[in-house]
């Protein structure tokens, strides 16, 4: 399955090489301005998914899903190759960012924080969060219609604001991955909210994953 | 001799066209050239033999594998060329070679090498600087690559000039000099078949017209002139198109032996070349 | 010199860049006929066009059109030519009719009624979006919107690339009309050698930035000649006659353009065929003997 990871990288090598280091700079930047962890993991797993997204938003740009399609591989495969993929240059951007967050002084964010369990799991919780929601949209819709979803997000969330009211639900909504993973390390100690965390990232991914595959074997192309 | 490419009963419904009763044979060590209009569905099936998109109904078989249940078995023997794009652009002709060499177990790095060589193709540079024709080339060094036992091309010489065409079209013709070897190629550059193809798979409008031996399409198909009589009453069926003239009428048929026997008195019979075919098959021309 | 009147007169022509160069360029197409220009990618024919069209700056030779010069009588020339791109370059997302809308003011001689016949005659909506025609329709729309301000010399690059058979009759069909009209010419660069058999009435070979030939269609498929033989097409003595000399294994393949000469020398030992213009181009092309 390895061949699967080379083939995006070599296929979308500068792109990845490129947004490798901006995004990491960016969010590591952001990381050692910010207070709050967990508006740091939410920052930077989000950020982190959009460029593991990447690879497959430009083949569906460039219309160049045929080539994956003529590797003597199966439908399931490729989707598995896509996760394997995203995984791996997620986790390579947060040691990244993580090192950039701490490289730069004067950080709010010390060390603790960053390399904190605590802080760890969250980011984990998220990526696998995103990442689970946005690669079966991106297939079903593709890039325009992914595209079409955050905008719509963006205008939601400008129109919480602006609503006061309903502001309180999109952040819990949004917050409560947060909150699950301290109230799992309170109620659970560290070991048991690392295998809460664990289980509950195997679950959601193999739940993603099922669920990309079977609109991925139901598109044409 | 053992067939490469066998198709039964095909089916693909669309919502404005639907492709149906699609059935022909591709034997080893062949050239088909798959042609018909623009619309008429050659695409459709190509993409349906790769599985890019699902079938309706009917099978098709590569090497007697059905191409969904051993669809990784059948992929690593195709080797395939696209005409529109389905490329990531701008990666270097190398990283793409890199990126899908591990794919293949039968991957020969040399053969590679000297095909870039031989084709002169710029490794280095990005798939979208090159030309038309060289594209081409490149799409077909990584298809021979790997051994593929089936060369499918998608409108590989739309664009060519007509030297890069020959070329091309020299190039498949020496590919099947290795008799396991076999080529499908659809096209609406007609000359292109009489040159090459072996045999011929017409299609139109979604439907199968024929599949024949080239040779065999030459003795079967014709042109006659005459007068309107021929677009009338009893005569009429025997005819698939109809073309008027300034001396008169043309029509398309496939039955000279019929015809002969229907008309009497001297009739003027031309062989039909493949583009007469299409011409006389297009909707506008089935009138008089 | 008999008073010919040339639609298009083009004399050393020449324009170089950093690995191509046009080299003393020259033809000239008579008023009422049909010129096709042939030659490999990247030889100079859409060069050539562009130079034609002023989209390109020459840096030597003469560029005239109806007698007029291109540069200098610019806007003139640019109302009686007619241009027909091969990937249209007209906004997407507008429809056809805004799409003419915004062509049609800058020609004084612009003909609506002609303009919407063609459009029928062609089975093209006015309001369809540019983006959502098929090749050929975007094709057929470029010529209509060309053919109604009555141009009198039609300049298309590439017209047929990527169309089929039937669209390509049609399209040749539509051009043989134009120049029923005694006043109209045309000028076009294709790929597809067997259009220009069937409906050219000069031909113009441009390779490597250079003219091999600018002749009539007939008097060149008359000329020519395909040369097939053995070993001793090689001779020394053949040099002069043979051209695009290609050798594999034991065959021989060459083109000659004295095709009288090459049956009187060669008839009993070689075969000589009539050569088609693609047979042509590609020995000139790929054979021994040039560049």
């Amino acid at each position: 399955m390895f061949k699967f990871i080379l083939k995006d990288f070599f296929l979308h090598k500068k792109y990845i090489l490129s947004l490798g280091i901006l995004y990491p700079l960016y969010v590591g930047w952001f990381g050692s301005r910010l207070d709050s962890p967990r508006v740091y993991a939410l920052l930077a797993a989000f950020m982190y998914m959009i460029v593991a997204l990447f690879p497959y938003t430009r083949e569906d740009k460039l219309k160049a899903v045929g080539l994956s399609l003529s590797l003597p591989a199966t439908r399931r495969e490729i989707i598995l190759g896509r996760f394997l993929t995203s995984w791996t240059l997620m986790t390579g951007l947060w040691i990244l960012g993580t090192a950039v967050a701490l490289l730069m002084s004067g950080g709010k964010l010390g060390a603790a924080h960053l390399l904190g369990l605590g802080s760890i799991l969250t980011i984990l919780a998220y990526m696998t969060a995103f990442l689970a929601v946005f690669t079966p949209l991106a297939i079903r819709f593709g890039m325009v219609g992914l595209m079409i979803f955050l905008v719509a997000m963006q205008v939601l969330g400008i129109v919480a604001m602006l609503l006061r009211a309903r502001t309180q639900t999109l952040k819990a909504l949004i917050g409560s991955v947060g909150r699950g993973v301290a109230t799992a390390q309170e109620a659970l100690g560290p070991a048991g909210a690392v295998a809460a965390v664990l289980i509950v990232f195997l679950i959601v991914n193999y739940a993603s994953f099922e669920l990309s595959v079977f609109l991925f074997k139901r598109k044409d192309y | 001799m053992d067939t490469a490419l066998e198709i039964q009963g095909l089916r693909k419904e669309y919502k404005g066209f639907i492709l149906k009763d699609i059935s022909f044979r591709l034997d080893q060590g062949t050239i088909m050239g798959l042609v018909g209009p623009n619309g008429a569905g050659k695409t459709t099936i190509i993409k349906l033999i790769l599985n890019m998109i699902r079938r309706s109904a009917g099978t098709i078989e590569v090497f007697g594998l059905d191409n969904i249940a051993h669809e990784k078995a059948v992929k690593a023997r195709i080797g395939f060329v696209h005409e529109t794009p389905a490329m990531v652009e701008d990666a270097p002709l190398k990283n793409i070679k890199t990126a899908l060499a591990p794919f293949y177990r039968s991957w020969d790095e040399r053969l590679f090498r000297r095909l870039s060589a031989e084709f002169g193709l710029p490794l280095d540079k990005k798939f979208k600087a090159l030309s038309h024709g060289m594209k081409m080339k490149f799409q077909l060094a990584l298809a021979l690559s790997h051994d593929a036992d089936l060369l499918v091309l998608d409108e590989p010489t739309s664009g060519l000039d007509p030297v890069f065409r020959r070329e091309l079209l020299e190039r498949l013709s020496g590919v099947i000099q290795d008799e396991r070897k076999s080529v499908l190629f659809s096209t609406h550059i007609t000359s292109d078949l009489e040159s090459t193809a072996d045999s011929i798979t017409f299609i139109n409008r979604g439907e199968l017209v024929f599949s024949l031996p080239k040779d065999e399409v030459r003795e079967t198909w014709a042109v006659v002139k005459g007068g309107r009589e021929l677009g009338h009453g009893s005569l009429r069926g025997l005819f698939k198109g109809f073309r008027e003239t300034p001396y008169g009428v043309e029509a398309l048929t496939s039955d000279v032996p019929a015809v002969r026997r229907a008309i009497r008195g001297g009739l003027v019979v031309d062989k039909a070349s493949i583009e007469d075919i299409m011409i006389f098959m297009d909707s506008g021309a089935s009138h008089v | 010199m008999a008073t010919v009147d040339y639609a298009l007169e083009i004399k050393g022509l020449s324009k170089s860049y950093r690995d191509f160069k046009l080299n003393d360029v020259s033809f000239a197409l008579p008023k009422g006929y049909i010129m096709g220009l042939i030659g490999p990618n990247g030889a100079g024919k859409t060069t050539v066009i562009k130079l034609i069209l002023n989209l390109l700056r020459r840096e030597g030779g003469e560029i005239r059109v109806f007698g007029r010069d291109n540069r200098e009588d610019e806007v003139e020339v640019k109302r009686r030519i007619g241009f027909v791109h091969d990937t249209p370059f007209f906004y997407d997302h507008m429809t056809c009719r805004r799409l003419k809308d915004s062509v049609a003011p800058f020609y004084r001689d612009w003909d609506e009624a002609l303009f919407r016949r063609l459009m029928e005659e062609f089975d093209l909506p006015l309001g369809k979006r540019f983006s959502r025609l098929s090749r050929g329709m975007k094709m057929k729309f470029s010529l209509a919107l060309a053919l109604s301000h009555n141009a009198d010399l039609l300049v298309l690059d590439e017209p047929t690339s990527g169309l089929d058979p039937v669209f390509r009759r049609e399209l040749l069909g539509r051009l043989s009309a134009f120049l029923q009209d005694g006043g109209k010419s045309v000028l076009f660069s294709t790929h597809i050698t067997t259009d220009l058999e069937r409906i050219a009435d000069f031909v113009t070979f441009i390779r490597d930035g250079a003219v091999v030939f600018s002749a009539a269609k007939d008097e060149i498929l008359e000329r020519w000649a395909v040369v097939k033989g053995g070993p001793e097409l090689l001779a020394e003595e053949h040099r002069g006659l043979l051209q695009g000399v290609r050798k594999r294994e034991f065959v021989v393949q060459a083109v000659s353009a004295d095709a009288a000469e090459a049956r009187r020398r060669l008839g009993k030992t070689a075969l000589i065929e009539r050569a088609s213009l693609e047979d042509i181009m590609f020995y000139l092309t790929r054979g021994n003997g040039h560049a």
